[in-house]
């Protein structure tokens, strides 16, 4: 077992680092930070003085030298704006994101996996059939399209709930719900497709044989099963929270790292960028390895694979 | 084993490795087949019995040329045959062809039955256009598949109907010999008799040489000339097929030939069943491989494995009966 | 009175092609304490019949007829009085082992929701332990196959464990459908022996379903040979094997190596479920049909012994199984 966590955590520094690279030279191969903060209008002698001033005009390779050897050591260099370390620019809107995604999460689960789980012991019945309905809408929306669509009509139409901002829980209802709807639509799909696959299995029959009734047989036996394929899924989910984040809080003019992302692109904030990047990156890499981990433990067959010989 | 062979197989070792971590944990080896000698007389039918992982179809596999397999011999009609598939002259392709369990695996759903058993015709391009129809049909009629089947699709027939056109388009390439694993185990009581008598058939009139794989000792006893019994990637017995059912001399194949269900139920013998499990052939045991199971087992079983060695005066017609027990070796009493 | 009186049952399956039917028509019987073979071919509706009397034939399966048990019509029981039967009176152990146990639950956990479900009621002295319920189906080291997780063990042992998990309840009735299939023959002779020592041992029915003649002939007190979703010949073991007066019986005998030269394969295919021709289901295949065979199905005859055939092989003369047999 430990084995096999050095090996993932080995593997897991080396997508971070890949990602830190690769996000470091696409960055500066598109686009002049001293263009997009100094501006045009200036002369070319200020924005010269920007390129001195932040090391820019040093050669690429030796700008990427310098800023592992600070990202070694924790730094993960100055913002642009203000000159202030990139770290605190992201970690204090980190909260209002996270808090986003958590209530995300929440919604999502306790819609997605009953729905899903109902659907497939109600399989071919209305319940089955409006549960795909609703999913199949989930899935083909856009979240900005669900996002405009809700802002319009409760916001502008109704006037019932804020659209802009996160300071009540007022302001959670229509952002979440935008996320909610795609990620618990994923949910009901995968956890009705694992249902069905669990409960045509023999050892449903078994159960049945054994004297359990339907419903604690699906409880006892099935849900056990199937739960091994959705934590996969969960995985995925958190690639695709965190993009739905990025799109969702610029609709709603949420103050969260999604919006401060597309901000800092647009003004080429280098560090910020970078700073979010192997935020992101170390987000996903943990989430995999936490399922690799909990796929052992729900899993008997393949945590003990090596002890088995 | 002094006879001639046409296939001739000798120390054969097939592996399984599995993957280690490389500085910290080496991988592991296993052998599903660790050194069997086995001869195929021209026109016999060689019977290869065993129970679940003990190598018999790893071993089919290596005749073929697939898997992680090295011999000391391999030969076939004298000719070293040791190169895996993808190296093996085409010639030899079409001389030893292979049979297996599930028919509807072996074809192709979306193609006629006709088109099915003239393709290898093609792929080896022994015959053009109307030559290769009419080698294709004659085939099926040696199967005993009327006209009316050809242009069915394998959907459209029945489990023995299938078993037979993947014997038909093993037998359009005139082969040597035929392969089979496990032939008859997926079809029904009724119907395996057609495949059965069909082998039977093939090896009468044709003189073809026939390895049959199968769990099934009662179709082994009733088809095949000569078996051998296989435990654990070895083998523990081998002789002409009713002496060695009429007295085997290794307990393992004592077992398996009391745990035959009777045909007939005044026919129930007294119960005395080998005890334990089938080993997994992830860490066989030192010595005999049988040894932890063995009711006759010795001190010497525990530590030297024995030699697959003739038994003196079993000799039937020829053929001679072996066995690798170090008890049975010694000529004691055993119980039968 | 017959533990299980089984009366014109008829199962079919609702398809996208139309209703298949599997079971068209049995009327079966089973004393306490018996054991008896139901054999057939790949769709002759055995396990459907058995599985359509314990209510586990699934949401699709039209059922009618019916089948008492001590009494009571279990096709006419509701669901939930029907699910507190199972495992307590009668219960059903299943072809491949493996799968039929949950693989993430160890044999332990699955053994004690068995308990807890069919004997959770009896004091702390009747009630059976674990380890007494392993030792009795033979698996020998109980503290190790408690914590062992399916895929741990071995096809033999998790027959065995699952055949423990069935004998929880103490059942009248267990039905084990092909449950040596999967396993190796030393291992199938060994589960034979457990079924038969715990029928004596307990008093109690076994239905065991099979494809395998010599199955049945090993350790059955009676046979009951199933063609096309009818039993079409029954009665007690040593006499249904000494004189098959079902073609079909005949025909699977003969198909069989059984010491009398050339095996003797039967022409033809297992008719289709969908297929509602009249007549007697084995008429297309038979060599000693008449024109009446296709027009009605043959009515049993017979007592104990009993057979569904206008034309049967009465003649001793053709019948010598048991002296050929015996030559092996």
């Amino acid at each position: 077992m430990l084995v096999f966590a050095l090996r993932k955590v080995f593997r897991a520094l080396l997508t971070v680092m890949l990602l830190v690279t690769f996000t470091f030279f696409i960055l500066r191969l598109t686009g002049d930070p001293a263009t997009s903060m100094v501006g045009l209008d200036v002369p070319p002698e200020a924005r010269e003085a920007f390129r001195v001033k932040w090391g820019l005009d040093r050669p690429l390779w030796t700008q990427y030298l310098i800023y592992l050897e600070q990202l070694a050591q924790g730094d993960f260099g100055r913002s642009f704006v203000g000159a202030r370390p990139a770290w605190d620019v992201v970690a204090e809107r980190l909260p209002k994101t996270l808090s986003l995604m958590g209530a995300t999460t929440l919604v999502t689960l306790l819609i997605g996996i009953p729905l899903g789980v109902i659907a497939a012991v109600r399989r071919g019945t209305w319940v089955d059939r409006l549960a795909i309905g609703v999913s199949v809408a989930g899935l083909s929306l856009p979240n900005f399209v669900v996002g405009i669509l809700l802002i319009l009509l409760f916001g502008v139409g109704l006037m019932w709930l804020p659209t802009t901002g996160s300071d009540t829980a007022w302001h959670f209802i229509l952002p979440v719900v935008t996320m909610a709807t795609s990620e618990a639509a994923v949910f009901a799909r995968f956890a009705r497709s694992a249902m069905l696959d669990v409960l045509n299995q023999p050892y449903m029959r078994t159960a049945a044989a054994k004297g359990r009734d339907r419903a604690s047989a699906v409880v006892w036996h099935a849900l056990p099963n199937a739960a091994i394929p959705l934590v996969t899924v969960v995985a995925l989910y958190l690639g695709r929270l965190i993009v739905g984040a990025v799109v969702t809080e610029n609709v709603f003019a949420w103050p969260g790292v999604g919006s401060l992302l597309v901000l800092s692109v647009e003004h080429r904030d280098l560090a910020v960028v970078q700073t979010i990047v192997i935020l992101v990156g170390i987000t996903m890499v943990a989430a995999n390895l936490t399922v690799d981990i909990a796929y052992r433990w729900l899993d008997p067959r393949t945590a003990r694979r090596e002890g088995a010989g | 084993m002094t006879e001639v062979g046409l296939l001739e197989l000798r120390g054969l070792r097939c592996r399984f490795a599995s993957r280690g971590i490389p500085l910290i944990a080496p991988g592991t080896t296993v052998h599903a087949v660790d050194g069997v000698d086995l001869t195929l007389a021209p026109g016999e039918i060689l019977g290869l019995v065993g129970e679940s992982g003990c190598g018999k179809s790893t071993l089919a596999k290596a005749l073929m040329g697939l898997g992680d397999y090295q011999a000391e011999t391999m030969r076939f009609a004298g000719q070293d045959i040791r190169a895996p598939l993808d190296r093996r002259p085409r010639d030899l392709l079409r001389r030893i062809q292979y049979v297996f369990q599930d028919p509807l695996d072996a074809l192709d759903p979306r193609r006629s039955v006709l088109y099915q058993v003239a393709e290898p015709l093609l792929i080896h391009g022994l015959a053009s256009g109307a030559e290769r129809e009419a080698r294709a049909r004659a085939a099926l009629r040696d199967v005993n598949l009327g006209a009316d089947i050809e242009v069915k699709f394998p959907h459209q027939l029945s489990g023995g109907q299938r078993q037979r056109v993947v014997i038909a388009r093993a037998l359009v390439l005139a082969p040597e010999v035929l392969i089979c694993d496990e032939p008859v185990s997926a079809l029904d009581v009724s119907i395996q008799a057609q495949v059965v008598n069909l082998l039977r058939d093939l090896r009468d009139r044709r003189g073809l040489t026939i390895l049959f794989i199968s769990h099934d000792l009662g179709l082994v006893r009733h088809l095949c000339d000569r078996v051998a019994v296989m435990y654990l990637g070895r083998i523990c017995e081998t002789g002409p097929i009713e002496p060695l059912f009429e007295r085997p001399r290794h307990p393992y194949t004592q077992a398996l030939v009391a745990a035959i269900p009777p045909p007939h139920p005044r026919l129930r013998k007294p119960l005395k069943r080998l005890i334990g499990e089938p080993p997994r052939p992830g860490s066989p045991p030192p010595g005999c491989r049988f040894h932890p199971r063995c009711p006759l087992c010795e001190a010497a079983c525990r530590t030297e494995p024995p030699a697959l060695l003739p038994i003196v005066g079993a000799q039937h017609d020829g053929a001679q009966q072996s066995v690798a027990c170090h008890v049975a070796r010694r000529g004691e009493a055993l119980p039968c | 009175m017959p533990l299980l009186d089984i009366q014109d049952l008829r199962v079919s399956f609702d398809t996208a092609a139309g209703p298949a039917q599997a079971v068209r028509g049995v009327d079966l019987t089973l004393a306490r304490g018996e054991i008896l073979g139901v054999v057939g071919e790949s769709g002759s509706g055995k396990s459907a019949l058995f599985l359509a009397v314990l209510g586990l034939a699934g949401a699709r399966a039209r059922v009618s007829g019916q089948a008492f048990f001590d009494g009571a019509d279990l096709i006419d029981l509701s669901d939930r009085a029907l699910s507190r039967l199972r495992g307590r009176r009668l219960s059903m152990v299943f072809q491949d082992p493996a799968s039929s146990l949950n693989p993430v639950r160890s044999i332990g956990h699955q053994l004690k929701e068995a308990i807890r479900l069919n004997a959770g009621g009896l004091s702390h002295g009747e009630r059976p332990t674990p380890e007494a319920l392993l030792a009795e189906v033979g698996l020998s080291d109980p503290q190790r196959q408690l914590r062992a997780y399916p895929h741990e063990l071995s096809g033999g042992q998790n027959q065995r464990a699952m055949i423990a998990m069935m004998l929880a309840g103490n059942p009248d009735l267990l039905i084990a459908d092909e449950p040596t299939t999967a396993l190796d023959v030393t291992v199938q002779a060994q589960i034979l022996d457990l079924l038969q020592d715990i029928s004596r041992a307990r008093g109690m029915s076994v239905v065991l379903i099979s494809h395998d003649l010599g199955v049945v002939a090993q350790i059955c007190d009676r046979i009951a040979v199933m063609y096309g979703g009818m039993i079409v010949e029954s009665g007690p073991v040593e006499q249904v094997f000494d004189a098959p007066a079902h073609p079909y019986m005949r025909g699977l005998m003969a198909a069989r190596p059984n010491g009398a030269g050339r095996l003797q394969p039967i022409g033809g295919t297992v008719p289709s479920p969908f297929d509602s021709a009249p007549g007697c289901a084995f008429a297309p295949r038979c060599a000693r049909r008449s024109a009446r065979c296709s027009r009605e199905v043959p009515p049993a005859v017979g007592g104990q012994r009993w057979w569904r055939c206008f034309h049967p092989a009465l003649d001793a003369a053709d019948a010598k199984p048991l002296e050929e047999a015996a030559r092996l």
